[in-house]
């Protein structure tokens, strides 16, 4: 019975949660948009009308799952990865910056390798905030934090200095040899094979968790410290571990956005996906698998703002402003848990009464 | 002022075990009363519903004037009762001067504080009492002894004539509590109701004029402390029982014991002022069940995080198996063969949100993986073999928070239990369980050391200790002050231990 409760507030939560959300957007674009009908009708049949935005957000769902479950193994272990975007950044220039340099290696090496080096490179990122909280107990929230937002201004330097394509108007390096680029599966949209990638990601790291010993090790560590170290286990590496796949994750993204889409590293390209990896993970609750709903739901929001924001009148900042009360609200995930504790508060006092 | 508590009972949860059980006392003004009791007697509960923050079931209490309206803390701030805490709230951000006024702060206009005339009023109280505290200092800075002065003064600014103490000397040292002692003094003279709450009998003797026993929530004797003598007290604390014989041993008494396995050797720790042990030797032989019993806080719980290797010792060393292992975490002594069920089941010995079978496997997934994959269905046979071997309740993949107290105990004791240890440390192992669930858990337990297993048990229940035990060891202030045989020992020679009037090795 109390089980039940439980998982109906939990669910309960996440609806309102979402409700609350689609009914912000409908108050605002009924407010601020002329052509209400149009608005209303991209709005929410918008991505669906052609190849071309269906494409653009599985993309764009392919994106937030990487961010999205990079943040939910961190979530895993009980630490916090704020660092997210600079991870990103950081595992896209490297993989750029691979294939500018060895152009002449075949496609699918090169790829692999590109993409090995961002994993590495958001996993070393993110590592240093784990090895920083083992060793000296330094929060890894702040230190993830900060140590990406310094690196972010590292390669907007290189991208806009060293290595910027003097030949393109654009803030960004040069592009990639096009036997690198991943295939695209519905032109003219952006999807293209890291989507696979994405959900093998979600997969691999769904049987990591719940098949093997380290996954188990890394959980219990989560849920329990004190009770991990009684028990035996080396609880200092799970510190680095979670924070270092969670950085890897991140670079995967990272990789998936230079190789699939931009073909190069352009300044700022990360914006929107590190942030709201936070926030598709908040909604999946720890749950891997329930990363890919949750990243769902997300892509739909993004590309329904911006086909209404196309096709209508929909105004340009309302996409910025429903993202923050999406940010807002699940932030305030802990509707989710209050509302289980109302139940049993109001069905105490009733009992209480009698 | 003087307390007239009358038929005061409440019981957790409703229905439930009774805190108070038809609590009836008459505390007079201008003396110091104290209510004595083992953990768990019911002091604390009544003296929360005396200050208004538990509500008790029936019953009434009334000074002088008035009586007063339970479960309402302003109501008891009105009839001038009021208590030092044991751990008292403090905001540490605050100045000493702002603590002592918090809530009736001395205005100007509408909502300023007149800190002069503040400052005014507390100096005159300091000066009366003879209290010595900076006003000016931040409260983080003061030591326990500083924080109860505080508490003690913030009273006094608003007036109360009843005070409780709620073991007051627990954080704090002799010169320390020597000070106290002269100051509860003074405070009688001038006429207030002074409670005192404590365990240790020596100085409730030395300073108290009347004496009432708490046992089981209920008020056995309240008499003047010149009538009574510390035997008699501590006997009735502890409740005479003359009748124990032993239904769950087993094992033969006196039998001789293997070899020396486990040893400590001038063991030091140091955690606070008033929480340390010194110069602690022990030693444990195969098949063998030590009991170390003491009073909570004499530093039974640093003796359990030290000997699982949760801290590592000050001075001295550990061996076991002839081996230092001082400097161990819990990870290489469980490697080495010793398993642990700690007293705090719920935070370290279990993880509430985990199945109950991820936590049985916690020591056995090693052996249960083929390269690094772990089989679902294995782990749940294995779960489903265990959960009937020791009859635990629940399905593996259920939340262990769902399981009684019990029932957690035997998750967490067959878990150690699997691993075949050479030596066990449990602490507190029947903490919060039913009788039935005890008688149980003892009788596994005897059966263990009858294979060979060394148990070190460490428990502040005397009864628990006197019925498994073959040698006991009795922890007071930080040091062993009694070890010897079960046999040698009766009852009342431990309960006087433990409240440090007797020693003995």
């Amino acid at each position: 019975m109390k089980d039940k409760n439980r998982l109906f507030g939990r669910f309960a939560g996440t609806l309102i949660t979402l409700f609350a959300v689609f009914l912000t957007a409908v108050i605002f674009l009924l407010i601020f948009s002329k052509d209400k009908g149009d608005s209303l009708y991209y709005f929410f049949a918008g991505p669906f009308l052609n190849s071309l935005s269906i494409g653009n957000m599985l993309n764009s769902f392919s994106l937030l799952t990487f961010s999205g479950l990079a943040i939910t193994v961190a979530f895993r272990a009980d630490v916090f990865n704020l660092g997210g975007e600079g991870q990103i950044y950081i595992g896209g220039l490297f993989a750029t910056a691979l294939l500018l340099r060895y152009p002449e290696l075949s496609g699918g090496g090169g790829i692999f390798l590109a993409t090995v080096a961002a994993a590495t490179a958001g996993g070393l990122l993110a590592g240093i905030s784990g090895w920083l909280k083992a060793r000296w107990n330094v929060d890894e929230l702040i230190s993830s934090f900060l140590l990406s937002g310094g690196m972010i201004h590292v390669a907007d330097y290189l991208v806009t200095g060293p290595m910027s394509d003097r030949s393109s108007y654009l803030l960004m390096t040069g592009t990639i040899s096009e036997a690198f680029h991943l295939s695209h599966l519905m032109p003219p949209s952006n999807l293209n094979i890291s989507f696979f990638g994405a959900l093998a990601a979600v997969a691999a790291m769904t049987f990591f968790l719940y098949y093997t010993k380290q996954g188990y090790e890394l959980r219990i560590c989560g849920m329990n410290r004190e009770f991990a170290h009684y028990g035996g286990l080396n609880t200092k590496v799970y510190t680095i571990l979670p924070m270092f796949l969670s950085g890897a994750i991140m670079g995967l993204a990272g990789s998936s956005a230079v190789l699939g889409v931009h073909h190069s590293t352009i300044k700022g390209f990360y914006s929107g996906i590190g942030w709201n990896g936070i926030a598709v993970a908040l909604i999946a609750g720890t749950n891997p698998l329930a990363v890919i709903p949750s990243a769902l739901v997300f892509a739909y929001l993004n590309q329904a703002a911006s086909t209404a924001m196309i096709k209508a009148d929909f105004p340009f900042e309302l996409g910025g402003l429903i993202q923050a009360v999406v940010f807002l609200l699940i932030s305030s995930k802990i509707l989710a848990e209050k509302t289980e504790l109302l139940f049993t508060f109001i069905r105490g006092k009733r009992g209480a009464g009698k | 002022m003087s307390l007239k508590i009358s038929g005061i009972s409440k019981s957790f949860p409703p229905g439930g075990v009774k805190a108070c059980d038809d609590v009836s006392l008459q505390l007079k003004c201008g003396t110091i009363t104290a209510i004595v009791g083992e953990n768990g007697a019911g002091k604390s509960t009544l003296m929360n519903i005396l200050c208004g923050t538990v509500t008790p079931d029936s019953g009434h209490f009334s000074t002088e004037s008035a009586p007063v309206v339970p479960g309402r803390p302003a109501g008891s701030a009105e009839a001038g009762i009021g208590m030092v805490h044991q751990h008292p709230m403090r905001s540490s951000s605050l100045t000493v001067l702002e603590n002592v006024i918090l809530g009736y702060e001395p205005r100007t206009g509408i909502f300023l504080t007149d800190r002069a005339e503040a400052r005014k009023k507390v100096m005159a109280i300091q000066e009366e009492y003879g209290i010595e505290l900076d006003l000016k200092s931040p409260c983080s800075e003061l030591n326990s002894l500083q924080i109860q002065n505080m508490e003690l003064l913030h009273l006094l600014y608003m007036n109360r004539k009843i005070l409780i103490f709620d073991e007051p000397t627990a954080s704090l040292t002799e010169m320390g509590a020597e000070h106290l002692f002269a100051r509860l003094k003074r405070l009688r003279e001038e006429g207030k109701t002074i409670i005192f709450i404590s365990h240790k009998l020596k100085e409730v003797f030395q300073i108290c004029d009347e004496i009432a026993v708490m046992r089981k929530g209920k008020i056995l004797i309240h008499k003047a402390a010149d009538e009574l003598k510390p035997e008699e007290v501590a006997a009735l604390m502890m409740g005479r029982r003359e009748d124990i014989n032993f239904p769950e041993r087993k094992r033969p008494e006196g039998r001789k014991h293997g070899k020396r396995l486990y040893r400590l050797q001038g063991v030091g720790y140091r955690k606070s002022e008033s929480r340390f042990l010194r110069n602690i030797n022990l030693n444990i032989g195969e098949g063998e069940i030590l009991g170390i019993t003491g009073i909570r806080e004499n530093g039974l719980e640093l003796l359990e995080d030290i000997m699982a290797g949760m801290v590592h010792p000050h001075e001295g060393k550990l061996h076991f198996n002839g081996r230092d292992v001082s400097r161990s975490g819990p990870a290489e002594l469980r490697r080495m063969g010793i398993s642990y069920v700690p007293a705090d089941r719920l935070n370290r010995g279990i993880s509430r949100d985990s199945s109950i079978a991820e936590n049985l496997i916690l020591l056995n997934y090693k052996r249960m993986h083929k390269m690094g994959i772990l089989i679902p269905s294995s782990i749940k046979k294995w779960t489903k073999e265990i959960q009937s071997t020791y009859s635990i309740d629940g399905e593996p993949q259920q939340p262990i928070r769902h399981l009684s107290g019990g029932n957690i105990q035997k998750v967490i004791l067959s878990r150690e239990l699997e691993e075949k240890p050479d030596l066990i440390i449990i602490s507190e192992p029947s903490w919060g369980l039913d009788f039935n669930s005890r008688n149980r858990l003892h009788r596994e337990l005897d059966r263990t050391a009858g294979r060979g297993t060394a148990i070190l048990l460490i428990s502040s229940d005397i009864d628990e200790i006197l019925s498994l035990s073959d040698r006991i060891a009795v922890l007071y202030n930080g040091a062993i002050v009694l070890e010897k045989e079960r046999t040698d020992l009766n009852r009342t020679q431990i309960g006087r231990a433990m409240l440090g009037l007797e020693t003995g090795r």
